[in-house]
């Protein structure tokens, strides 16, 4: 029961749910389609860029190969620049030629060649009680002026290169200390530079002229003048020539980094990094160097060895990168396609669709194949177009069957309804005048008394409520006839008057009662038609209760027959409610009636004009309504003559 | 006895007038209408002990007269004349306001038996406690008692009992009752309805599986009768 007041209660609201069925069976599906072919697209994507993965997987050993005869090629390089000069002339090759950021050179023995500490001199010239005498001027007397020209004397005094070259340095200095910095100045430059000094070490065993240079640029106020520029172009000539004399690498370092200073950044000293670097990683703790890319203990700079180990180069992680990217950058990919090295314990790229162990020249290091992002291969696109449009055809196949089954199961639904509503009228038609009987016959058989005049009252009622119950099955039964298409008709000529003389006598007593008046209007001269009489008034019969029906007590019918245009016409016109223009597109409706309004003004069962319509139309005919609410209707059948129409047509 | 008054609203005019007859010579006082509007206007003119309403009315429907007349406040009993078998426009009926139903062609006997069980019913409707069959119900006390002994009855049952009593001869369907003694605010089914029915029959009927008292009215609900003789 409650499963039943569910449905009554969905009852209510039925011309919704085709349409949330619709929605379900279209939404739900695409919705489906939609994610599978996100799916399908996402996983073509990827099929599509694992194939270009796959194609671009035969270059990566190429490339390998290349990284490895490149690092063979650089190491075969640096073993010719050690073999052909000196290891510092081998150094400044090597970091010029850019074989390497740093090197660091051992002679054949194994033996550290360059950079090397300073050489302290053996065999110093024994200093006479002079120099003591010069020094005590100058440091315990304080006597700068006296303290030179007693270093000038031994300068003189002396043929030693090395004591005459201390003797003036010591000069110069006492010099610049009295306040004759010019001629410190030209002392140090002029005098010091002469030949024999050039190779003069001082007792640390640094070059002497060298730090005099340095001296005197310290010494001169004037830092933008020629001679400033030319001393200091002297300098730099000098820290940057590798030949002998050989100057120790610290020296050479801190006068590239005062020269620097001095000339605050004008002096070009293109290997400072190179002894910087090399320094730097002499006094590190230092794995062994071998043919391969490994640490060189200093952090983010790389060690490899030449062939004998008479070499070791020292490049820097960017500088290692740019090298392999610029070997590995070859034309055969294609330029969207990138190929990057990455070093050991650093992560590759998120992009990086392939990764390979860079080799044995580079171990640790991956070769790392990029491939541009969300941009799919051509083929890959055009597989997906495929797929979309497989998508769109299926949702769009899905719609059509939905709306399709959505309009059947509508179909459906106003059959049952049509089906619920003669089933609703036939039961209250018929059970109207059933109940009415019952009752009077009831209350005859139970009546105490027989009172004779109620009794024939009663007798007439039963007998009109049996005429309506003849006359309602009797439209049910054609009605049902018409429906399948049963009803034969048998025409024969028949003249107008005729068929509204027998429909007026079939209409009944109440047309003749007060309540009515009927006025019948046959015009002289109406041809005859091929019809059958009795459908014919039937349809006429039906126009007439109507018009009775509608109307109220005092009303006015007016029945008329006339040619018309070649047929034969016969108007039913009344004084009732009449219709609403709505109504009078439905009215021919089966059940129309019962189907509008379940207050209905008249008994009947909403299929009179339904039948009026049918027999019309057996006759080649037609009805039609014209109607003002409230003032009336007038129906009209019109069927075509015999003249206009030799033959009317046999009813399918 | 005084008069009652009973109003006819039925557009068939034979049936109106066996109808009429009837309730005449069985000391009525019987006043007619003819369609849905007339019906609601004598409805409202003036009092009435008990309304005859047929469904199908011209102007007015038999519902919207039901609905029109409970809305201003009358209490009259109303049975329902209707001609459609169908389950679901009884229960619109019935929960519009409609008392009783009776489905043409019925039966003038049955009709005057339950319109005379309403009009008796009435009379004694503020009674304390309620008699029907070999029970009685003391509404005070909450107690039943069948035959003199206390019968044990759940709060759910004895309000189910009580509201049968108090509606003893109307057709009730499983939402009024859900309403009434289950109250809207629970979610409930008519099946609850049905188990409660079930239990309070095992106490109240002499039979339960030929229930005298609670009718089940297949595919509508129940309606309780007190088990006195039909007049």
């Amino acid at each position: 029961m409650s499963a039943k007041h569910g449905m009554t209660g969905g009852g209510y609201g039925s011309g919704l749910w085709p349409v949330l069925l619709a929605l379900l069976v279209v939404l739900i599906p695409t919705a489906c389609v939609l994610w599978f072919l996100n799916q399908v697209v996402h996983n073509e994507r990827l099929a599509a860029k694992q194939r270009v993965v796959e194609a671009y997987r035969g270059y990566l050993p190429l490339l390998r190969t290349r990284l490895e005869t490149y690092w063979q090629q650089q190491a075969a390089a640096l073993e010719t620049a050690a073999g052909k000069s000196p290891a510092p002339a081998a150094f400044a090759a090597c970091v010029r030629t850019g074989l390497a950021d740093s090197v660091v050179c051992y002679d054949a023995t194994g033996r550290l060649a360059y950079p090397v500490p300073a050489v302290v001199p053996k065999g110093q010239p024994a200093e006479g009680d002079v120099w003591e005498t010069a020094r005590q001027l100058e440091y315990a007397h304080n006597e700068p002026a006296a303290a030179a020209a007693a270093y000038a004397g031994l300068a003189k005094g002396t043929s030693d290169d090395a004591l005459a070259a201390r003797a003036l340095q010591a000069q110069a200095r006492c010099l610049a200390r009295a306040g004759t910095r010019d001629e410190a100045v030209r002392l140090l430059t002029d005098t010091l530079g002469a030949s024999r000094f050039a190779q003069v070490l001082d007792p640390e065993g640094r070059l002497l002229v060298a730090d005099a240079q340095l001296r005197a640029l310290e010494l001169m106020a004037d830092r933008r003048g020629p001679t400033f520029r030319q001393i200091a172009d002297r300098l730099a000539q000098r820290v940057a020539d590798y030949g002998p004399p050989l100057m120790p690498a610290a020296q050479r370092r801190f006068l590239m980094k005062e020269l620097v200073r001095l000339t605050e950044g004008a002096a070009v000293v293109p290997t400072l990094g190179a002894e910087e670097l090399a320094a730097a990683y002499l006094e590190s703790p230092r794995p062994a160097a071998d043919a391969a890319l490994r640490p060189s203990g200093l952090p983010g700079v790389w060690q490899f060895a030449s062939p004998h180990g008479r070499i070791v180069a020292l490049l820097r992680g960017a500088n290692v990168g740019e090298r392999a990217a610029a070997i590995i950058a070859v034309d055969a990919l294609p330029p969207e396609v990138r190929v990057a090295v990455v070093p050991p314990e650093e992560e590759a790229a998120d992009s990086a669709q392939l990764l390979l162990p860079g080799g044995a020249r580079m171990p640790g290091w991956r070769l790392s194949l990029l491939l541009p992002g969300g941009e799919p291969s051509l083929a890959g696109d055009r597989q997906v177009a495929a797929y979309v449009w497989i998508a769109v055809l299926v949702i769009v196949a899905m719609s059509i069957v939905a709306v399709a089954v959505a309009g059947v199961l509508r179909r459906q639904l106003r059959l049952t309804r049509l089906k619920n509503d003669l089933l609703a009228t036939v039961s209250h038609e018929l059970k109207t005048p059933l109940s009415s009987i019952r009752l009077l016959v009831d209350t005859l058989l139970e009546a105490k008394e027989r009172d004779d005049a109620r009794t024939a009252d009663y007798l007439r009622l039963m007998a009109k409520e049996n005429t309506r119950l003849s006359h309602l099955i009797d439209n049910f039964l054609s009605f049902s006839r018409m429906e399948r298409g049963k009803r034969m008709f048998e025409f024969a000529a028949v003249p107008p008057a005729e068929i509204a003389r027998r429909a007026v006598e079939a209409g009944g007593e109440r047309f003749q009662s007060p309540a009515c008046r009927l006025e019948v209007e046959t015009a002289a001269g109406v041809p005859p038609v091929m019809a059958d009489a009795d459908a014919l008034v039937t349809a006429v019969v039906n126009l007439l209760d109507n018009a009775y029906k509608y109307s109220a007590d005092g009303r006015h019918i007016v029945l008329r027959t006339y040619a018309e245009n070649g047929n034969v016409c016969v108007a039913v016109s009344d004084d009732g409610i009449g219709l609403s223009p709505r109504a009078v597109k439905r009215v021919f409706r089966p059940f129309y009636q019962v189907d509008r309004h379940l207050s209905r003004a008249a008994g009947g069962c909403g299929l009179g004009l339904a039948i009026v319509k049918f027999i019309a139309q057996a006759h080649s005919g037609q009805v039609r309504v014209e109607s003002q609410p409230g003032r009336g209707s007038t129906f009209t059948l019109s069927i075509p003559t015999l003249s206009a129409d030799g033959m009317s047509a046999q009813s399918a | 006895m005084t008069e009652r008054t009973v109003l006819i609203i039925e557009d068939d005019a034979t049936l109106l007038r066996g109808l009429k007859d009837n309730f005449e010579s069985q000391g009525f006082a019987v006043r007619t209408a003819g369609d849905g509007k007339l019906g609601l206007a004598a409805a409202l003119a003036g009092p009435c002990d008990l309304l005859l309403l047929d469904i199908m009315l011209p102007q007015l429907n038999g519902y919207e007269v039901c609905r029109l007349i409970r809305g201003q406040g009358l209490e009259m009993p109303i049975i329902m004349l209707t001609a459609k078998g169908q389950e679901e426009d009884i229960v619109r009926g019935l929960e519009l306001g409609a008392d009783d139903y009776v489905t043409k062609p019925f039966s003038i006997r049955e009709l005057l038996a339950r319109a005379h069980a309403f009009l008796r019913r009435r009379q004694d409707a503020t009674a304390e406690t309620m008699p029907f069959g070999d029970c009685e119900l003391d509404l005070a006390a909450h107690k039943l008692f069948k035959r003199g002994a206390e019968v044990p009855l759940t709060a759910k049952e004895f309000r189910l009992l009580a509201y049968f009593l108090e509606r003893a001869g109307r057709a009730l369907t499983r939402r009024d009752i859900l309403n009434a003694v289950w109250g809207r605010s629970v979610i409930v089914t008519g099946r609850s309805v049905d188990r409660c029915v079930t239990t309070l029959r095992a106490k109240i009927e002499p039979d339960p599986h030929r229930p005298r008292h609670i009718q089940t009215i297949r595919d509508i609900g129940y309606r309780f009768q007190l088990g006195e003789p039909d007049v």
